[in-house]
Protein backbone atom coordinates (compact mmCIF):
# COMPACT_ATOMS: atom_id res chain seq x y z
CA UNK A 1 0.00 0.00 0.00
CA UNK A 2 2.93 1.96 0.12
CA UNK A 3 3.49 4.93 -2.93
CA UNK A 4 6.88 4.43 -4.09
CA UNK A 5 6.67 8.50 -3.73
CA UNK A 6 3.81 11.03 -3.50
CA UNK A 7 4.37 12.75 -7.03
CA UNK A 8 1.47 11.00 -8.61
CA UNK A 9 -1.18 11.60 -5.70
CA UNK A 10 -0.13 15.17 -5.78
CA UNK A 11 -0.77 15.55 -9.54
CA UNK A 12 -3.17 18.02 -9.79
CA UNK A 13 -4.46 17.16 -13.28
CA UNK A 14 -5.14 13.63 -11.55
CA UNK A 15 -7.78 14.71 -9.37
CA UNK A 16 -10.08 15.06 -12.35
CA UNK A 17 -9.16 11.33 -13.36
CA UNK A 18 -10.11 10.62 -9.13
CA UNK A 19 -13.41 12.58 -9.66
CA UNK A 20 -14.25 10.48 -12.77
CA UNK A 21 -13.52 7.24 -11.24
CA UNK A 22 -15.61 7.80 -8.63
CA UNK A 23 -18.33 9.07 -10.85
CA UNK A 24 -18.16 5.94 -12.53
CA UNK A 25 -18.06 3.62 -9.85
CA UNK A 26 -21.21 5.41 -8.77
CA UNK A 27 -19.79 6.04 -5.03
CA UNK A 28 -21.39 8.72 -2.70
CA UNK A 29 -19.53 9.10 0.28
CA UNK A 30 -15.93 8.27 0.58
CA UNK A 31 -13.86 8.34 3.82
CA UNK A 32 -10.05 7.48 4.45
CA UNK A 33 -8.71 8.03 7.51
CA UNK A 34 -9.87 7.46 11.61
CA UNK A 35 -13.23 6.81 12.35
CA UNK A 36 -15.48 7.21 15.76
CA UNK A 37 -18.54 7.34 16.40
CA UNK A 38 -19.34 11.30 15.73
CA UNK A 39 -18.16 10.60 12.49
CA UNK A 40 -20.67 7.25 11.93
CA UNK A 41 -23.46 10.06 13.21
CA UNK A 42 -22.16 11.73 10.55
CA UNK A 43 -22.13 9.66 7.82
CA UNK A 44 -25.53 8.17 9.02
CA UNK A 45 -27.02 11.59 8.67
CA UNK A 46 -24.81 12.34 5.31
CA UNK A 47 -26.67 9.25 3.55
CA UNK A 48 -29.66 9.72 4.62
CA UNK A 49 -29.67 12.82 2.44
CA UNK A 50 -28.53 11.23 -0.43
CA UNK A 51 -30.68 8.05 -0.09
CA UNK A 52 -33.73 10.51 -0.29
CA UNK A 53 -34.46 10.86 -3.48
CA UNK A 54 -33.63 6.87 -4.33
CA UNK A 55 -37.49 5.65 -4.36
CA UNK A 56 -36.58 2.78 -2.37
CA UNK A 57 -37.84 1.13 0.48
CA UNK A 58 -37.60 2.61 3.40
CA UNK A 59 -36.44 -1.09 4.99
CA UNK A 60 -33.73 -1.32 2.01
CA UNK A 61 -32.41 2.12 3.73
CA UNK A 62 -32.57 0.80 6.86
CA UNK A 63 -30.52 -2.43 5.72
CA UNK A 64 -27.66 -0.43 4.32
CA UNK A 65 -27.55 2.01 7.71
CA UNK A 66 -27.71 -1.26 9.78
CA UNK A 67 -24.56 -2.44 7.70
CA UNK A 68 -23.07 0.74 7.89
CA UNK A 69 -23.11 0.68 11.45
CA UNK A 70 -21.52 -2.37 12.08
CA UNK A 71 -19.01 -1.54 9.27
CA UNK A 72 -17.92 1.34 11.08
CA UNK A 73 -17.94 0.16 14.18
CA UNK A 74 -15.99 -2.83 13.34
CA UNK A 75 -13.07 -0.27 11.68
CA UNK A 76 -13.43 1.43 14.59
CA UNK A 77 -12.09 -1.82 17.01
CA UNK A 78 -9.76 -2.51 14.65
CA UNK A 79 -8.46 1.02 15.36
CA UNK A 80 -8.01 -0.25 19.04
CA UNK A 81 -6.48 -2.99 18.61
CA UNK A 82 -3.98 -2.03 16.32
CA UNK A 83 -1.54 -0.10 18.47
CA UNK A 84 -0.15 3.10 16.25
CA UNK A 85 -1.03 4.90 13.52
CA UNK A 86 -1.86 2.52 10.92
CA UNK A 87 -4.71 1.66 13.09
CA UNK A 88 -5.83 5.42 11.75
CA UNK A 89 -5.60 4.49 8.01
CA UNK A 90 -9.27 3.38 7.24
CA UNK A 91 -11.30 3.29 4.03
CA UNK A 92 -15.45 3.58 4.08
CA UNK A 93 -17.43 4.14 0.83
CA UNK A 94 -20.92 3.46 -0.38
CA UNK A 95 -22.39 3.93 -3.12
CA UNK A 96 -25.53 2.96 -5.75
CA UNK A 97 -25.95 1.05 -8.46
CA UNK A 98 -28.99 0.19 -10.76
CA UNK A 99 -29.75 -3.22 -8.48
CA UNK A 100 -27.42 -2.30 -5.69
CA UNK A 101 -26.73 -0.39 -2.57
CA UNK A 102 -22.78 -1.21 -1.93
CA UNK A 103 -20.78 -0.58 1.65
CA UNK A 104 -16.89 -0.96 1.40
CA UNK A 105 -14.23 -0.77 3.92
CA UNK A 106 -10.67 -1.48 4.56
CA UNK A 107 -8.86 -1.13 7.47
CA UNK A 108 -5.34 -2.59 8.39
CA UNK A 109 -5.93 -5.40 11.16
CA UNK A 110 -3.31 -7.48 13.14
CA UNK A 111 -1.95 -10.20 10.66
CA UNK A 112 -2.28 -12.78 13.39
CA UNK A 113 -5.95 -12.37 13.61
CA UNK A 114 -6.45 -12.68 9.85
CA UNK A 115 -7.03 -16.92 9.72
CA UNK A 116 -9.80 -16.37 12.71
CA UNK A 117 -11.47 -13.89 9.84
CA UNK A 118 -11.42 -15.41 7.26
CA UNK A 119 -12.51 -18.62 8.77
CA UNK A 120 -15.26 -16.79 10.05
CA UNK A 121 -16.17 -15.38 6.89
CA UNK A 122 -15.77 -18.48 4.91
CA UNK A 123 -18.45 -19.79 7.23
CA UNK A 124 -20.46 -17.25 6.65
CA UNK A 125 -21.06 -17.57 3.34
CA UNK A 126 -21.99 -20.97 3.00
CA UNK A 127 -25.09 -20.42 5.17
CA UNK A 128 -28.05 -19.94 3.46
CA UNK A 129 -30.75 -17.14 5.50
CA UNK A 130 -32.36 -19.63 8.12
CA UNK A 131 -28.39 -21.13 8.88
CA UNK A 132 -27.35 -17.29 9.00
CA UNK A 133 -30.31 -16.42 12.18
CA UNK A 134 -29.62 -19.98 13.78
CA UNK A 135 -25.63 -19.06 14.24
CA UNK A 136 -26.97 -15.41 14.96
CA UNK A 137 -29.33 -16.56 17.70
CA UNK A 138 -26.91 -19.20 19.18
CA UNK A 139 -24.00 -16.53 19.56
CA UNK A 140 -26.24 -13.45 21.60
CA UNK A 141 -27.80 -16.83 23.41
CA UNK A 142 -24.13 -18.53 24.18
CA UNK A 143 -22.76 -15.30 25.56
CA UNK A 144 -19.82 -15.63 23.74
CA UNK A 145 -19.21 -12.31 23.32
CA UNK A 146 -15.56 -11.04 22.06
CA UNK A 147 -14.02 -8.54 24.74
CA UNK A 148 -14.00 -5.99 21.63
CA UNK A 149 -17.73 -6.46 22.10
CA UNK A 150 -17.40 -8.36 18.26
CA UNK A 151 -17.89 -12.37 18.73
CA UNK A 152 -18.78 -12.55 14.57
CA UNK A 153 -22.16 -10.93 15.17
CA UNK A 154 -21.50 -7.87 13.10
CA UNK A 155 -20.31 -10.30 10.27
CA UNK A 156 -23.52 -12.28 10.58
CA UNK A 157 -25.79 -9.52 10.85
CA UNK A 158 -24.01 -7.72 7.79
CA UNK A 159 -24.37 -10.87 5.34
CA UNK A 160 -28.23 -11.40 7.06
CA UNK A 161 -29.32 -8.31 6.18
CA UNK A 162 -27.54 -8.18 2.84
CA UNK A 163 -28.73 -11.62 1.99
CA UNK A 164 -25.83 -12.12 -0.57
CA UNK A 165 -21.90 -13.05 -0.64
CA UNK A 166 -19.46 -11.10 1.21
CA UNK A 167 -16.77 -10.30 -0.69
CA UNK A 168 -13.62 -9.64 0.72
CA UNK A 169 -9.71 -9.62 0.49
CA UNK A 170 -7.06 -9.54 3.20
CA UNK A 171 -3.54 -8.04 1.85
CA UNK A 172 -0.26 -8.55 3.83
CA UNK A 173 1.66 -5.61 4.42
CA UNK A 174 4.80 -6.77 6.59
CA UNK A 175 5.21 -9.00 9.17
CA UNK A 176 2.63 -7.85 12.20
CA UNK A 177 0.10 -5.94 9.70
CA UNK A 178 -2.40 -6.73 6.97
CA UNK A 179 -5.25 -4.83 5.01
CA UNK A 180 -8.81 -6.44 5.14
CA UNK A 181 -11.42 -5.08 2.57
CA UNK A 182 -15.14 -6.07 2.59
CA UNK A 183 -17.69 -5.49 0.12
CA UNK A 184 -20.63 -5.62 0.98
CA UNK A 185 -24.27 -5.54 -1.30
CA UNK A 186 -27.77 -4.79 -0.48
CA UNK A 187 -30.74 -5.48 -3.16
CA UNK A 188 -32.64 -2.05 -3.68
CA UNK A 189 -35.36 -4.05 -5.15
CA UNK A 190 -37.24 -5.94 -1.84
CA UNK A 191 -37.74 -9.67 -2.48
CA UNK A 192 -41.44 -11.11 -2.99
CA UNK B 1 -35.43 8.02 32.53
CA UNK B 2 -32.76 9.04 29.50
CA UNK B 3 -33.23 10.85 26.95
CA UNK B 4 -32.53 9.63 23.33
CA UNK B 5 -29.80 11.17 21.06
CA UNK B 6 -29.06 9.84 17.39
CA UNK B 7 -27.07 7.21 18.19
CA UNK B 8 -28.56 5.82 22.04
CA UNK B 9 -32.35 4.91 22.80
CA UNK B 10 -34.23 6.30 25.35
CA UNK B 11 -34.80 5.08 28.06
CA UNK B 12 -38.09 5.15 30.85
CA UNK B 13 -38.13 3.13 33.60
CA UNK B 14 -40.43 4.18 35.68
CA UNK B 15 -41.59 1.81 38.33
CA UNK B 16 -44.21 3.96 40.01
CA UNK B 17 -46.26 4.48 36.87
CA UNK B 18 -45.66 0.80 35.27
CA UNK B 19 -43.85 2.45 32.43
CA UNK B 20 -41.23 0.30 30.66
CA UNK B 21 -39.73 2.00 27.40
CA UNK B 22 -36.25 1.71 25.44
CA UNK B 23 -37.07 3.33 22.03
CA UNK B 24 -35.35 5.28 19.25
CA UNK B 25 -31.96 4.14 18.13
CA UNK B 26 -29.80 1.74 20.16
CA UNK B 27 -25.93 2.10 18.31
CA UNK B 28 -23.79 3.20 21.32
CA UNK B 29 -20.02 3.27 20.67
CA UNK B 30 -19.61 1.27 24.17
CA UNK B 31 -22.66 -0.43 24.03
CA UNK B 32 -21.93 -2.43 27.33
CA UNK B 33 -20.95 1.06 29.35
CA UNK B 34 -23.88 2.55 27.90
CA UNK B 35 -26.52 -0.18 29.42
CA UNK B 36 -24.46 -1.08 32.62
CA UNK B 37 -26.82 1.61 34.70
CA UNK B 38 -30.08 -0.19 33.15
CA UNK B 39 -29.29 -3.59 34.22
CA UNK B 40 -28.15 -2.45 37.46
CA UNK B 41 -31.47 -0.89 37.15
CA UNK B 42 -33.38 -3.98 36.56
CA UNK B 43 -31.42 -6.00 38.98
CA UNK B 44 -32.70 -4.01 41.72
CA UNK B 45 -36.74 -3.92 40.22
CA UNK B 46 -36.19 -7.71 39.90
CA UNK B 47 -36.24 -7.43 43.71
CA UNK B 48 -39.35 -6.24 44.18
CA UNK B 49 -41.45 -5.80 41.06
CA UNK B 50 -44.56 -4.90 39.99
CA UNK B 51 -47.35 -7.71 40.13
CA UNK B 52 -47.43 -6.97 36.75
CA UNK B 53 -44.87 -5.38 34.33
CA UNK B 54 -45.10 -4.39 30.48
CA UNK B 55 -41.89 -3.26 28.88
CA UNK B 56 -41.99 -1.28 25.13
CA UNK B 57 -39.53 -2.26 23.04
CA UNK B 58 -40.09 0.78 20.07
CA UNK B 59 -36.48 1.05 17.93
CA UNK B 60 -35.75 2.50 14.72
CA UNK B 61 -32.05 0.83 14.72
CA UNK B 62 -29.61 -1.19 17.03
CA UNK B 63 -26.18 -2.41 16.70
CA UNK B 64 -25.20 -6.41 17.13
CA UNK B 65 -23.90 -5.11 20.72
CA UNK B 66 -26.96 -3.85 21.93
CA UNK B 67 -28.74 -7.07 20.44
CA UNK B 68 -26.81 -8.66 22.76
CA UNK B 69 -28.14 -6.70 25.80
CA UNK B 70 -31.66 -7.18 24.90
CA UNK B 71 -31.44 -10.82 25.30
CA UNK B 72 -29.90 -10.42 28.58
CA UNK B 73 -32.48 -8.06 29.22
CA UNK B 74 -35.71 -10.66 28.30
CA UNK B 75 -33.77 -13.52 29.66
CA UNK B 76 -34.10 -11.55 32.92
CA UNK B 77 -38.02 -10.90 32.82
CA UNK B 78 -38.06 -14.66 33.04
CA UNK B 79 -37.32 -14.39 36.54
CA UNK B 80 -40.52 -12.65 37.03
CA UNK B 81 -42.18 -15.04 35.66
CA UNK B 82 -40.48 -17.33 37.96
CA UNK B 83 -41.68 -15.71 40.37
CA UNK B 84 -45.61 -15.47 39.89
CA UNK B 85 -45.26 -12.04 38.32
CA UNK B 86 -46.89 -11.29 34.91
CA UNK B 87 -44.45 -10.05 32.48
CA UNK B 88 -44.90 -8.73 28.64
CA UNK B 89 -42.75 -7.16 25.85
CA UNK B 90 -44.63 -5.03 23.89
CA UNK B 91 -42.79 -4.81 20.69
CA UNK B 92 -43.52 -1.91 18.62
CA UNK B 93 -41.73 -1.75 14.92
CA UNK B 94 -42.42 0.32 12.01
CA UNK B 95 -45.30 -2.10 10.15
CA UNK B 96 -42.80 -1.78 6.53
CA UNK B 97 -40.00 -2.99 8.51
CA UNK B 98 -39.88 -6.65 8.00
CA UNK B 99 -36.22 -6.77 9.74
CA UNK B 100 -37.25 -5.56 13.29
CA UNK B 101 -40.41 -7.38 13.15
CA UNK B 102 -38.47 -10.28 12.46
CA UNK B 103 -35.87 -9.18 14.99
CA UNK B 104 -38.81 -9.33 17.95
CA UNK B 105 -39.78 -13.04 16.80
CA UNK B 106 -36.29 -14.14 17.11
CA UNK B 107 -36.28 -12.79 20.27
CA UNK B 108 -39.77 -14.34 21.31
CA UNK B 109 -38.45 -17.88 20.47
CA UNK B 110 -34.94 -17.70 22.26
CA UNK B 111 -36.43 -16.29 25.81
CA UNK B 112 -39.79 -17.45 27.76
CA UNK B 113 -41.87 -14.42 27.90
CA UNK B 114 -44.78 -13.24 26.38
CA UNK B 115 -44.41 -11.29 23.29
CA UNK B 116 -47.40 -9.01 22.01
CA UNK B 117 -46.64 -7.25 18.34
CA UNK B 118 -47.53 -4.15 17.13
CA UNK B 119 -46.91 -2.55 14.34
CA UNK B 120 -47.19 1.22 13.90
CA UNK B 121 -47.58 3.55 10.64
CA UNK B 122 -44.33 4.35 9.68
CA UNK B 123 -43.31 8.24 9.49
CA UNK B 124 -42.66 9.39 6.13
CA UNK B 125 -40.04 7.77 3.90
CA UNK B 126 -38.44 11.05 3.21
CA UNK B 127 -37.88 11.41 7.15
CA UNK B 128 -36.38 7.61 8.46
Amino acid sequence: MQLENTDDILDIDKLASFYEDLNRGNIIIVHHGMVNQELVRAFLSLAREKFRNTGDKKVVKKRVFNIMVECLQNINRHNLEVPNEKGMSSIFMIGIEDQDYFIITGNIMMKKNVADLEKQLVNINTLDEAGISDQYAAVIKGGRIHERGGAGLGLLDIARRSAQELEYSFREIDDTYSFFSLLTRVRRELKE
Amino acid sequence: MLEGTGDTPKVIFDKGNDHFEISGCSLPEDTNAFFEPIIDWLEEYLKSPNEATQFEFALEYFNTASSKIFLDIFTRFEKLKQAGKQVRVKWVYDEDDEDMEMAGQEYAKLCDVEFEFMPVEGDDDDDF
